[in-house]
């Protein structure tokens, strides 16, 4: 039973650790939370692996999700509006890169979040459909908007750039 | 167009904050999450854990309580009713005599046993006289005899005059603080002698067990301010 157990959580983690402790630092403030909340998603599923129920990587990342939205909701209720104003100025979702930074703030929530968990998360879409609840359709729907949103947003960019080249 | 979109995701590839990740940081994450092996914790809401809730069969008490109930109503009723048939007389029941209440103790045996009552314990009321000694010298003298609730803060200073010619705590920085020494200190030109003897005169570093003095007596030029600290142990606290 202990052995069983052991095993199914082993593997889970084998397949997921990497890959949920990376989708936490794209999302959350830095190294320290996102350790914190990838040891929180490994105790839930060591719980779930007690009723021997086998945690494929949809799961656990279904609950990395649910554990995002409590960490998020949380930061909400404890920190100002302006305080996370001023935070996300200063690192508009953690990236390095302000001009697509800025240009990621701009999209729809979920347009953005099926284009994060597409290009930097690397899931097919139909994992992003498994994993958000939505048609596979809609998925690609959505990532046809958000690639177009994004191109058009960081082409202005450009355009401005160039303008001010040729001045 | 395509090019722009090309351009685009590849500049969202580029900006993924997880690049800067590094196999220290994975290493370290990954010990902390297979920690949770470790431990055994269930997360649990009131009355057993959640999967145990979910699992409870539906509970039939309520349906069995109501059934007895009505049977027990039932059984009443015909009591009452026969009870109501027989002679008065034969209802009477011996009245309890009047010591019996006092004799049986009103809580249950059965339940919780009280904690003991304390007794004879007798603690400072605050009250204080002030006895003048030789030379005019003064001090404030508890009036409390019997005291053996004992406060267990401590004091230390030197015994000194202070402006009202009274014995009182001299502190460190110069200030002065007023006591109240035991029931029977006497009072001498020099000093005090508490009660076991122990003399303690002007100059003498002490250190004092006891605490503030409850209640508001006015001890007038024995403490003009502040409350005075009521000395209640001594045992080689006094040095030279």
């Amino acid at each position: 039973m202990g052995a069983v157990r052991e095993k199914l959580f082993l593997a889970a983690h084998a397949a997921c650790h990497d890959k949920v402790y990376r989708y936490f630092r794209r999302r959350s403030e830095g190294a320290s939370t996102a350790e914190d909340l990838t040891a929180e998603v490994f105790r839930i599923a060591w719980e779930k692996c007690c009723q021997d129920q086998e945690l494929s990587v949809l799961m656990v990342f279904g609950i990395a999700r649910n554990v995002l939205r409590n960490h998020n909701r949380s930061n909400a209720r404890s920190t100002n509006l302006a305080q996370q104003l001023e935070r996300q100025r200063i690192h508009p979702l953690g990236m390095g890169e302000d001009a697509v930074g800025e240009a990621m703030e701009r999209l729809r929530p979920l347009e953005r979040e099926v284009l994060l968990l597409t290009y930097w998360d690397g899931f097919t879409s139909a994992e992003v459909s498994e994993l958000l609840h939505i048609s596979a359709s809609a998925v690609r729907m959505r990532l046809h908007r958000a690639r177009k949103e994004l191109s058009h947003l960081l082409g202005t960019d450009y355009v401005a750039k160039d303008v001010s080249n040729e001045q | 167009m395509s090019n722009e979109k090309k351009s685009a995701v590849e500049r969202l590839a580029a900006a993924d904050p997880a690049l800067a990740v590094t196999q220290e940081d994975l290493a370290r994450s990954r010990g902390k999450s297979l920690a949770v092996m470790q431990t055994d914790a269930v997360q649990l809401a009131v009355g057993g854990s959640v999967e145990q809730f979910h699992r409870q069969p539906p509970v039939r008490r309520f349906r069995v309580i109501g059934g007895v109930g009505l049977v027990a109503a039932a059984a009443a009723v015909v009591a009452g009713v026969f009870a109501s048939s027989l002679n008065p007389q034969q209802l009477q029941q011996p009245v309890p005599g009047a010591t019996q209440s006092a004799a049986v103790p009103e809580s249950d045996s059965s339940g919780p046993s009280q904690p003991p009552e304390i007794v004879g314990a007798k603690a400072a009321t605050g009250a204080a006289e002030i006895v003048v000694g030789g030379n005019g010298n003064k001090a404030a003298v508890s009036t409390d005899e019997g005291v053996n609730l004992i406060m267990d803060a401590l004091i230390t200073g030197t015994l000194g005059l202070n402006s009202g010619g009274c014995f009182a705590g001299i502190h460190p920085d110069g200030t002065s603080g007023g006591l109240v020494f035991p029931f029977g200190t006497k009072v001498t030109a020099t000093g005090v002698i508490l009660p076991d003897g122990t003399p303690v005169n002007l100059g003498d570093n002490y250190a004092f067990g006891g605490g503030g003095s409850p209640g508001h007596v006015d001890l007038g030029e024995c403490s003009p301010v502040g409350t005075p600290f009521l000395v209640q142990s001594w045992d080689g606290l006094v040095s030279k």
